[in-house]
């Protein structure tokens, strides 16, 4: 629990502080190594927030989407190595 | 006992799919209901430039600590190289002083006197940090900006247009933005062209194959009177009807500290 609540901080401060792909590196990571990470929708809604508008590429929303694809990839990778 | 596994196994695959197709119900009517989109990214814009603007204070401390170790041979040496360039750069400031002198005077006399209403705001977050291409700004609606504006760099090149806007910050959409398209006018001779966002600061354009252009010709909008780059690189085959421009913004888009915000100007 307390290695999630770190991995969380660490990922808000990736949103805020480092470029798109290394919050989506660390997220693909956390939803591999931790059990369901459901918290990488959060983190795909708050970049929409922050940085997307409505009128941008699929209406703003691509984090979340990315945050669904990678939380759906990594559960079907996590099945397959298991 | 197999049977029993298997069943709490099915459950809890089924636990799952549910949590997530609430998820993703949640997720969509928070990002397409627009009051409550409006509602949270105002209530987020209260915070977030607090947290930026921390961190910018954390990376300057960080390169000042860093400078004192720097050696003092490269810092005399990259002193004289700076205060060259300052010098030329003056030079180049006064040239322009000039010609934007000369050009008021000819507006005056045509009746035609620009009276843009500029708000200069600095960049909060680069198009580095998000995938949309995008820049967020410290100015807002408090500041008279509005969904639309132009935004300018240096004065007159131009970036992009202002998205989204909250009391005390906006969110710019840069031109560049991958697949955005502009109408645009190459060259000396004026030549229409539509040109497509290539991602930070690149664009492309196509062009008949006959149509005279050269590397270094500029880019500038419609009203000719702001930039959008210059043409770095041309690529033809001769089998094809047209040719394919490459041109970017005469600046690293990444570097960007400050912009200026064309209030009531559309592009």
């Amino acid at each position: 629990m307390k290695k999630r609540v770190i991995f969380d901080l660490v990922l808000l401060g990736a949103v805020f502080y480092t470029p798109w792909w290394t919050v989506a590196i660390l997220a693909s990571l956390g939803a591999f190594l931790l059990p369901p990470y459901y918290e990488i929708i959060a983190f795909g809604i708050l970049i929409d927030i922050l940085y997307g508008a409505r009128s941008l590429s699929l209406g703003g929303m691509l984090g979340t989407v990315a945050a669904f694809i990678i939380f759906l990839t990594a559960s079907y990778a996590k099945k397959a190595v298991r | 006992m197999i049977h029993r596994r298997d069943n709490s196994n099915n459950k809890s695959i089924s636990g799952k799919n549910i949590t997530l197709a609430v998820l993703v119900a949640v997720s969509f009517f928070i990002l397409l209901y627009a009051p409550l989109r409006n509602t949270i990214t105002q209530t987020v814009y209260v915070i977030a430039p607090t947290v930026w603007g921390f961190g910018d204070r954390v990376t300057d401390a960080r390169d000042s600590f860093f400078a004192n170790f720097r050696n003092r041979d490269f810092l005399v040496k990259e002193n004289e190289m700076l205060l060259i360039e300052v010098d030329r750069m003056e030079a180049q400031v006064l040239d322009r002083n000039l010609l934007a002198e000369k050009v008021t005077k000819l507006e005056e006399a045509l009746g035609r006197v620009r009276s843009d209403n500029r708000v200069v705001a600095d960049v909060v977050a680069g198009p580095g940090r998000s995938p949309y291409d995008t820049l967020v700004i410290d100015a807002g609606a408090e500041e008279g900006i509005n969904i639309g504006d132009v935004v300018v760099y240096s004065g007159s090149s131009i970036i992009g247009e202002i998205v989204e806007t909250a009391p005390a910050s906006s969110k710019v959409k840069l031109y560049s933005s991958p697949g955005e398209e502009q109408f645009v006018i190459v060259g000396q001779r004026n030549l229409p062209v539509v040109a497509l966002g290539r991602g930070m600061g690149n664009f492309e354009a196509k062009v008949p194959q006959d149509s005279v252009v050269a590397v270094g010709d500029s880019i500038v909008s419609v009203k000719g009177d702001l930039i959008f780059g210059t043409v770095s690189s041309i690529e033809e085959k001769p089998a094809e009807p047209f040719k394919r421009l490459f041109f970017r913004a005469p600046f690293n888009i990444t570097e960007i500290r400050s912009v200026e915000v064309i209030a009531d100007k559309h592009f």
